[in-house]
């Protein structure tokens, strides 16, 4: 293992001289954020970002002057590029004012940074699936999210990466401020065209905006009928088979279905208007899923966990047909895939489980079969804990992170055949990292410096292959990176402890893990530091 | 129901007469619900009384816009084929005209009408509507509405009027000429008529008084009176007029020509007249008086009024008007249960005896009620007053006669429907008491307990039953023919169904609903019908007929709608 130290002694003397305000400078460092083939650490207050290519022998840090008072950072749904949402500076008699901007940060160009000025300053940062559009917004009428004395809560600002341009849409707002945006999927067609509109949450109501149409006026569509009622839209999905598109809200029964039909447009009007239905589901819906009905049509699957149900909505008709499910599930994993009674018929099915509800239960639902053999269109399985969190990996394979009085445990179930296996451990698996795409590999560690993982799939070690490597220092986090680096290597970068935060990574490689191909740097986000007239 | 009836009559069946009045019971029919959404050419109406509101749903967007038309809107109905919607404001007594444009956008003009009023008929053509107070509607009492005044309402663009009208006392119906121009108002005292282009202010419209006139007997063998055959007195639920009373608005034209020597006056003349048909001209009114042999003829433009007396008390009857054909006519028909025979009454003619009619007796059949089909070419005999499994289509004839084709049912029947292309009749059906499920049932039996609806091919009586689970009621026949709906509803057994049958194949398919049904109605302009469904927040579900759709759009929440600013 190589350990490189960035640090001159100089430098470190005058971090020991300054330590308090070095520190607080390090400390307000956000998460590392991992993009395609690096990782990026981003200084809130300075509005730094660092750049480290675990690819580069020195492990030197790429060093960009983004905006001040970081906000919110993602990576592009698009691109290998890190979003940076900053606040900027206010200014003052002695300062000099940075306004609010959007920078996007390509690691693989050295061309200056691209970046918007933003008519305000936003706290909410949301991407369309595709990267397409960013939707800034505000996440609450507070001060707090702007920062500003005066601020209009039901500003947004579209940004469309295409074309290169910022749109502001201040909203008509019923008395609250958004707290969600979801844009359509893309391919997602309406009228037979592909259409980019956004839906966004606020308490009591939705918002639709057409993105591509950015000079239309917004739909303002009212949840409740009065304001006696508190309802917070918390799942939105876009119906693939026709101009739908269905919300979830806590505080509501029902399923709320707007559909979009075409019109003539005129002037700044919309080319569609939108109704509301609401689709009973039962009592208190805790997730929804879509699913063809085998002939085209849409249906949704609901789960109701307090009338430990499962109910299938025809949109069309809002008939609703509740079959129990046996156990308290509240969240609904759907995949296509063949089940153990019809191994040669794949059809959309889906597994339900139970998040904090102390469910240990798995029930497989044949989605198409439920209106017509209600009970027996599902299966129940009994797992050995709760589950926590499940990660659908490719082959219709699902892993299952379980949770028994704070001790993590494995499992991994074959939807398709229905079997569970639960994977042994001596101890408690720490900072777990799963690759959702191939290679699907689990990381994990002990909760030391012993890095262990396991080959979700054959990568010709056959499948659940275990292995582990012995770090120097204890393991803080796992980011398997996606691509190769230009070195042609896949990395996995280790956030080591770092009490310090003066930046501390180990890098190896994703694909084949060992000891002696490990590197480390310390103190890399000290990099420059006196250049950078830090303190 | 007549060429010229209006939407707003309800023909109520009074209680049996006296004497020579049959044990059976009286035969049925159906009355409309106004308290439900009314459909316009595009757009469903949908009063909330509750929240002061009509709803318009757009039926091809499925887009609703909320209007607040005036204080407690509460009985509605459209002009047909127009998305124009007429609304009573019961807490204000105003009705509310509400045009819906093509942009979707509606406008309501209110004007002041009767106190009370409940019920809204819309003359043919959509140009006038009488609004009047109906005693007889839910939640009506005596007190609540006014007895000898109605609203006639003017209906033109910017230009909407109402005026007040004193008619005769206790209005029961109202009904138009086909030509849209005057209606009529059935009362206890006679026909008060109203012709639009005559009325520009308040006042009392022309009364006719429908008199009982000296007995005139057919002089067929099958009907043919007697003196013992005539009707005793009218039982005791007078509601106005008197034997031989002299109307005032002009003298009653006595019938003595036809009548037998030695017959006795008859004193039917106290029960309220029903059945009231008015030819397409608004020249001739047909009537009835329930459990007595007399049949009226009311010349409405010479404002005579006249009698005939047939062989046995009259059961039901209807009129046909196929002027608007060449070489088209007007014709009574009467039932006379007693002797399972329809009489075909030429108007006026056969009223003069200038005219003989023609007679059908159904030998061993049971024949209370007719439906004339929409040009007269056929009749439907059947009796909804026994559970009998029978019955009868006569192929009319210009003149003379037709062998009456009676045939074999699955059940007995409670209505009948004939489809506007005259092809084929919707029977529903009966049902006997008694569950389905119990053991040792024969099939008959089974079906019997069962509830169904048969659709019955007329020109060759092939028939086929269609079982189902819930009552099927309401039902609506779509205006091209092609499908009749029946809504099926159990909510103890959760069947919330729409269920189409082809009248062209006599095929079926079931629409799930997610609540339960409770009104259809037919949008011809797109080939949809509306299933509004029993919903807290207002549900309605679009079909489309066509049998290779058969596409299903529902919206909930009409309140909700009505907020979205789009």
């Amino acid at each position: 293992m190589k350990r490189a130290y960035l640090l001159s002694l100089p430098l470190v003397l005058a971090c020991q001289q300054t330590s308090d305000t070095s520190l607080a400078n390090s400390s307000s460092f956000l998460p590392m954020q991992a993009l395609a083939n690096s990782v990026a650490y981003v200084n809130r207050a300075s509005g730094s970002t660092f750049l480290l290519d675990p690819a580069d022998p020195a492990l030197k840090p790429r060093i960009l002057p983004t905006g001040k008072s970081v906000i919110a950072l993602e990576r592009s749904n698009a691109t290998n590029q890190l979003l940076v949402l900053t606040h900027g500076v206010e200014g003052d008699v002695n300062l000099k004012a940075e306004p609010a901007r959007l920078f996007l940060i390509d690691p693989a160009s050295s061309d200056p940074l691209s970046s918007y000025d933003l008519p305000g300053r936003y706290d909410q940062l949301a991407q369309s699936e595709d990267g397409a559009f960013a939707i800034l917004s505000y996440s609450s009428t507070s001060s707090a999210a702007s920062g500003s004395m005066l601020y209009n809560p039901n500003d947004l600002a579209v940004v469309t990466f295409a074309s290169k341009k910022l749109k502001s849409r201040p909203i008509r707002s019923l008395g609250s401020a958004p707290t969600g945006v979801n844009c359509s999927p893309p391919g997602w067609t309406l009228f037979g065209v592909p259409r980019n509109l956004a839906v966004v949450s606020a308490v009591n109501y939705v918002t639709l905006l057409d993105l591509d149409q950015p000079d239309h006026t917004e739909i303002t569509i009212p949840l409740v009928p009065n304001g006696q009622q508190t309802v917070r839209p918390l799942q939105v999905l876009f119906d693939q088979a026709g101009p739908v598109i269905y919300v979830r809200a806590d505080g509501s029964n029902d399923i709320f279905q707007i559909s979009l039909a075409q019109i003539t447009q005129e002037g700044s009007s919309n080319d569609f208007r939108v109704s509301l239905s609401l689709l009973g589901s039962g009592s208190r819906p805790s997730d929804m899923a879509m699913f063809d009905a085998g002939n085209g049509s849409t249906r949704l699957a609901i789960a109701t966990p307090d009338t430990r149900q499962l109910a299938v909505l025809d949109p069309k008709t809002g008939n609703a047909t509740s079959v129990p499910t046996g156990a308290q599930v509240n969240q609904i994993l759907k995949f296509h895939g063949t089940s153990p009674k019809q191994p040669s018929t794949p059809e959309d099915r889906a597994m339900l489980w139970g998040f904090s509800t102390g469910a240990t239960t798995l029930v497989f639902a044949d989605l198409q079969e439920v209106e017509t053999k209600q009970a027996l269109a599902l299966d129940s399985y009994s797992i050995s804990a709760p589950v926590t969190v499940v990660t659908l990996l490719p082959g219709n394979i699902a892993l299952l992170q379980q949770s028994n009085g704070g001790a993590v445990s494995l499992s991994i179930v074959n939807l398709t055949d229905r079997t569970i296996e639960p994977i042994g451990s001596s101890g408690a698996l720490s900072h777990v990292a799963i690759e959702t795409a191939a290679p699907s590999r689990l990381w994990g560690t002990d909760g030391g410096n012993r890095l262990e993982y396991l080959d979700l799939v054959d990568h010709g070690r056959g499948r659940l292959f275990a292995g582990e490597v012995i770090l120097d220092q204890p393991i803080a986090g796992i980011s398997p990176l996606t691509a190769p680096s230009a070195d042609g290597t896949r990395y996995l970068v280790l956030e080591m402890q770092d009490p310090t935060k003066v930046g501390y990574v180990t890098v190896l490689n994703a694909d084949q893990p060992d000891r002696q191909g490990a590197r480390s740097v310390y103190g890399f986000l000290l990099t420059d530091y006196l250049e950078r007239g830090q303190p | 129901m007549s060429p010229g009836a209006g939407t707003g009559g309800k023909s109520a069946i009074a209680g049996n007469g006296a004497g020579g009045a049959p044990a059976l019971p009286p035969e049925q029919e159906q009355a409309l619900d106004f308290l439900v959404p009314q459909p316009g050419k595009q757009y469903v109406y949908a009063a909330n009384p509750t929240r002061d509101t009509v709803a318009v749903i757009d039926s091809v967007s499925l887009a609703i816009a909320e209007v607040t038309p005036g204080d407690t809107p509460t009985y509605l109905a459209t002009v047909p084929g127009e998305d124009v919607a007429l609304v009573i404001n019961a807490g204000s007594s105003t009705l509310s005209v509400l045009r819906t444009t093509g942009a979707g956008t509606t406008v309501s003009s209110p004007l002041p009408i009767i106190k009370g009023a409940n019920v809204i008929a819309i003359a043919p053509g959509g140009a006038h509507a009488v609004v009047w107070f109906d005693v007889t509607q839910p939640k009506a009492t005596a007190l609540s509405g006014s007895f000898q005044t109605v609203s006639l309402v003017t209906l033109a663009e910017s230009n909407d009027k109402a005026f007040t009208v004193t008619v005769g006392f206790k209005p029961t119906a109202v009904v138009f000429s086909n030509d849209g121009k005057a209606a009529f108002v059935v009362t206890s005292d006679g026909i008060s008529e109203l012709r639009f282009a005559e009325v520009q202010g308040p006042e009392i419209a022309p009364l006719v008084r429908i008199q009982s006139s000296p007995a005139s007997a057919m002089n067929s063998d099958a009907g043919a009176a007697g003196t013992d055959q005539l009707p005793e007195a009218g039982a005791s639920d007078v509601d106005g007029g008197s034997v031989g009373e002299v109307g005032t608005a002009a003298p009653v034209k006595s019938d003595a020509a036809n009548a037998p020597a030695g017959s006795a006056p008859p004193s039917s003349g106290t029960a309220p007249p029903v059945d009231v048909s008015v030819s397409r001209d608004g020249h001739w009114a047909i009537a009835r008086r329930d459990g007595t042999n007399e049949i009226l003829l009311v010349d409405l433009v010479g404002k005579t009024c006249q009698s005939k007396y047939l062989s046995s008390p009259v059961t039901d009857l209807d009129m046909s008007d196929t002027t608007d054909l060449a070489g088209g006519d007007i014709h009574a028909f009467a039932v006379l249960r007693d002797e399972s025979t329809l009489v075909r009454i030429a108007i006026p003619d056969g009223f003069t005896g200038a005219s003989a009619p023609d007679t059908w007796r159904v030998p061993d059949e049971t024949v209370g009620q007719v439906n004339i089909s929409a040009h007269g070419k056929y009749a439907v005999l059947y009796t909804t007053a026994l559970p009998k499994k029978r019955m009868t289509v006569i192929p009319l004839p210009p003149s003379g006669t037709a062998t009456p084709l009676s045939f074999d049912l699955q059940k007995a029947i409670r209505a009948v429907a004939i489809a506007p292309d005259e092809q084929t009749a919707l029977v529903l059906h009966t049902k006997a008491a008694g569950n389905p499920a119990d053991p040792g049932l024969t099939p008959l039996e089974i079906i019997d307990r069962q509830y169904g609806y048969s659709a019955v091919r007329l020109r060759d009586q092939i028939t086929v039953i269609q079982t189902t689970d819930a009552n099927p009621d309401p039902f609506v026949i779509t205006p091209d023919s092609k499908s009749a709906f029946v809504l099926l509803r159990d909510d103890t057994k959760n069947i919330r169904l729409a269920e189409q049958m082809s009248l062209l194949t006599f095929q079926y398919r079931d629409f799930q609903l997610g609540s339960p049904p409770n009104a259809i109605g037919a949008l011809a302009g797109i080939n949809k019908v509306f299933v509004n469904q029993v919903h807290s927040e207002g549900r309605i579900s679009f079909i489309n007929w066509d049998w290779d759709k058969g596409t299903v759009e529902t919206v909930t929440g009409f309140a909700l709608n009505g907020r979205i600013r789009q």
